[in-house]
């Protein structure tokens, strides 16, 4: 019993560290942006540290969480630096959560079913997840940006095309730096436990070790 | 595994993913002490392997097993009989890429799922409140507009003074950097401003000295356009004689500009010295502080005339001598000296200098008074050089051997004595059918030198023969080609201050 409420107590402790460490992350990521970043221009653009953050999150802890972090950038940008109507509030969440479902780690049943029918069964690489899905936020953004533009003002330039590319270059390289440090906070590689996956072997006296990877 | 199939909601699920749960904790540990013993073995290979005893033989060989290596040989042994069971089976064995994701390592699923649906809700509610509030939506409802409000500048309140500190503390930080790279480059800006200032500093002083040229230029454009009517000339010195006793200097214009020799050299007005040699784009100018100098010139409250000559040579002064003046009176200390015109071809009136002092003359040949110029002769520069020549006038009738001298106009009505008349007083024997004839005749002698002090012109009047006629007293009165002419009014000399002493004003002294 008293095992069983430490590992609890051990448990619960090491989730709410990492509840914990994902919220400080986000605002972090959010102190970041506007306060540190503007005194770093790259020909005149500046890189967006939210749209990493949001892409580690999706692909570290999942869509629910990746929704979290849309929406609490959302409600931030739009509170605190509005520049359309709730252009941050509803653009954010919602991208999150498409995202999310390209590139979040899929399920064991589905796992399972992809490698029942012959493919391979796995996920592709975490961090080729995380560099790509940071690009389609910037892509999405920029988009979003030249379509509000051109339905406003009626003005298509292509020197601001030139620019928005510019932009989702320098976003990607920024992810691609980011995420490994980004990674390594919220505790990632994970190391996972051994969990059979067929009909549990029954031991020898012997106690064989069992293959496991860390 | 069993368990994946049902619901996490299903009893027996639970039960088994429990059981895994133990079992694979179990395993774990001992995989764990697996993982030390082998470690062990690999140690202990190793180091037989590196110096085997002389009479080892392959550590393959049974019969030389300790007792640890037949355990580790019968683990060995155990694993690849257990490996091939898996593989007949149909099972692979456990690789990375086979591990069931992390979801199914969640303990107290319960607790979790209240827990983030907690969440959840509260971040999709701001969300809506944020959204209802911005679009105004909520305007029919003041209460929950009034909420949402204060919801939100709450938010911006905590969310604020956080985001300035972090700002400070960034600004602080970037400025440290700012410092260090600015101490870094702080000896390249500091040769640079040097290096600036330097430069500054040249075209500060050239900007000086320009400004002063610029007045100097100015002042000499000025005296040009004043005197414009004597052609003047500016010239600039280009060597100056360096001896103590003489005071030349030499201009950089000459014959080809128009220059002669004795011509007027000015500087701002005041006369300076005259042109002595000429060349075609040269000339030597002697000052008039020289006393190689002799100057006409006079007095311009008195009129008197005189001859200015330079003290320099005399007593070393850079003073003027003015001598040959009346011993009547002498000038006051004060006193204007102007050129007389008389000489050279000076113009009249340039102003010399004035008079500082005058000397009571013991002889007359000696009296002089001291001029002091008025140009200043330590710092020319820049002179002007007066190209003022008169014409001379052709001489008519030259030839006539009855010159008459005729007397020069006046406002006032004189007698005309006739010479030869015998009757002076006899005015009623005169022939009245013999009136005297006046006849206005043109100019007869040449003019005197026209001088830039605009003085009429003078119509010279022939009266008749005097010889035919008897003497009488006529007053004729001269008609001017100007009728509107004035006389230029005859200066009247300063009077001489002297002391004034009435007879009640004097009182006997004894001596004492």
């Amino acid at each position: 019993m008293i095992q069983r409420l430490e590992r609890f107590g051990h448990m619960f402790l090491r989730s709410v560290l990492r509840e914990v460490l994902l919220f400080a992350a986000i605002f972090l990521g959010y102190l970041i942006q506007v306060c540190v970043l503007p005194n770093f221009p790259f020909l005149s653009l500046q890189p967006f540290m939210l749209f990493t953050v949001m892409a580690t999150v999706t692909v570290c802890y999942g869509r629910l969480r990746a929704f979290w972090c849309g929406a609490i950038y959302g409600i931030l940008m739009e509170i605190m630096l509005s520049t359309y109507q709730l252009m941050n509030l509803l653009f954010y969440p919602a991208v999150a959560m498409l995202c999310s479902v390209l590139f979040a780690d899929k399920s064991a049943q589905q796992l399972e079913y992809e490698k029942n029918i012959g493919k391979s069964g796995r996920d592709r690489s975490p961090y080729l997840r995380t560099f790509l899905c940071a690009q389609v936020y910037s892509v999405f953004y920029e988009v979003v940006n030249l379509a509000y533009l051109y339905l406003r003002e009626s003005l298509f330039p292509l020197n601001l095309v030139l620019r928005g590319l510019w932009a989702i270059l320098l976003c990607s390289i920024f992810a691609l730096i980011v995420m490994l440090p980004l990674r390594m906070f919220f505790g990632y590689p994970i190391r996972r436990r051994v969990v059979p996956k067929v009909v549990p072997y029954q031991p020898s006296s012997t106690q064989e070790p069992m293959q496991w990877s860390i | 595994m069993q368990g994946r199939s049902g619901s996490p909601s299903d009893p027996s699920s639970r039960d088994s993913q429990q059981k895994s749960s133990k079992e694979a904790s179990e395993w774990l540990d001992a995989a764990r002490r697996e993982r030390e013993e082998l470690k062990q073995d690999n140690a202990q290979t190793i180091e037989e392997t590196l110096n085997p005893p002389k009479d080892a033989r392959s550590w393959r060989d049974p019969t030389l097993d300790t007792p640890e290596m037949a355990q580790a040989r019968q683990r060995q042994n155990a694993r690849e009989s257990r490996d091939a069971k898996m593989a007949q089976s149909g099972n692979s064995p456990l690789e990375p890429g086979n591990l069931p994701s992390p979801e199914l390592q969640k303990e107290h699923p319960t607790f979790r799922g209240i827990m983030m649906g907690i969440i959840t809700v509260l971040i999709f509610s701001m969300v809506v409140i944020t959204m209802l509030y911005k679009t105004s939506a909520l305007s029919s409802i003041p209460v929950l507009e009034n909420a949402a409000g204060d919801l939100i500048s709450e938010t911006a309140d905590v969310i604020s003074p956080v985001q300035s500190m972090f700002s400070d503390a960034t600004q602080g930080v970037l400025g440290f950097f700012r410092r260090l790279k600015f101490l870094s480059t702080l000896e390249d800006e500091y040769n640079r401003l040097r290096e600036e200032n330097e430069q500054l500093v040249y075209k500060a002083m050239l900007a000086d000295e320009l400004q002063i040229q610029l007045g100097q230029y100015e002042d000499i454009s000025e005296e040009i356009k004043r005197n414009e009517n004597m052609l003047p000339i500016a010239c600039n010195i280009i060597g100056k004689e360096p001896g103590t006793y003489f005071s030349t200097f030499t201009i950089n214009r000459g014959r080809a500009d128009g220059i002669e020799e004795y011509m007027a050299v000015t500087s701002f007005g005041a006369l300076i010295g005259y042109t002595e040699q000429v060349d075609d784009h040269q000339s030597m100018v002697r000052t008039i502080i020289d006393s190689e100098a002799s100057i006409a010139a006079l007095i311009q409250s008195s009129r008197d005339q005189g001859t200015v000559r330079g003290s320099l040579g005399v007593d070393g002064q850079p003073m003027c001598r003015m001598y040959y003046l009346p011993d009547d009176h002498l000038p006051r200390p004060g006193d204007t000296v102007i050129t007389s015109g008389v000489s050279m071809s000076f113009p009249k009136g340039i102003p010399i200098g004035t008079v500082r002092e005058s000397t009571r003359r013991m002889e007359s040949n000696k009296a002089y008074i001291v001029v002091e110029p008025t140009a200043d002769f330590e710092h020319l520069e820049y002179v002007t050089v007066l190209r003022y020549k008169p014409e001379p006038e052709p001489i008519q009738n030259r030839s006539d051997a009855s010159i008459e001298l005729v007397p020069l106009e006046s406002i006032r009505p004189y007698p005309t004595i006739r010479i030869g008349s015998l009757n002076y007083f006899d005015r009623a024997n005169a022939d009245d059918d013999e009136a005297p004839e006046v006849i206005v005749v043109a100019e007869t002698t040449p003019p005197p030198t026209p001088s830039p002090s605009p003085t009429p012109q003078t119509i010279v009047v022939a009266t008749e023969d005097l010889t035919t006629r008897a003497p009488s007293y006529e007053y004729q009165v001269i008609q001017t080609t100007d009728p509107n002419w004035t006389p230029t009014p005859t200066p009247s000399p300063s009077p001489t201050p002297y002391l004034t002493v009435g007879p009640l004003d004097m009182q006997l002294e004894e001596d004492e």
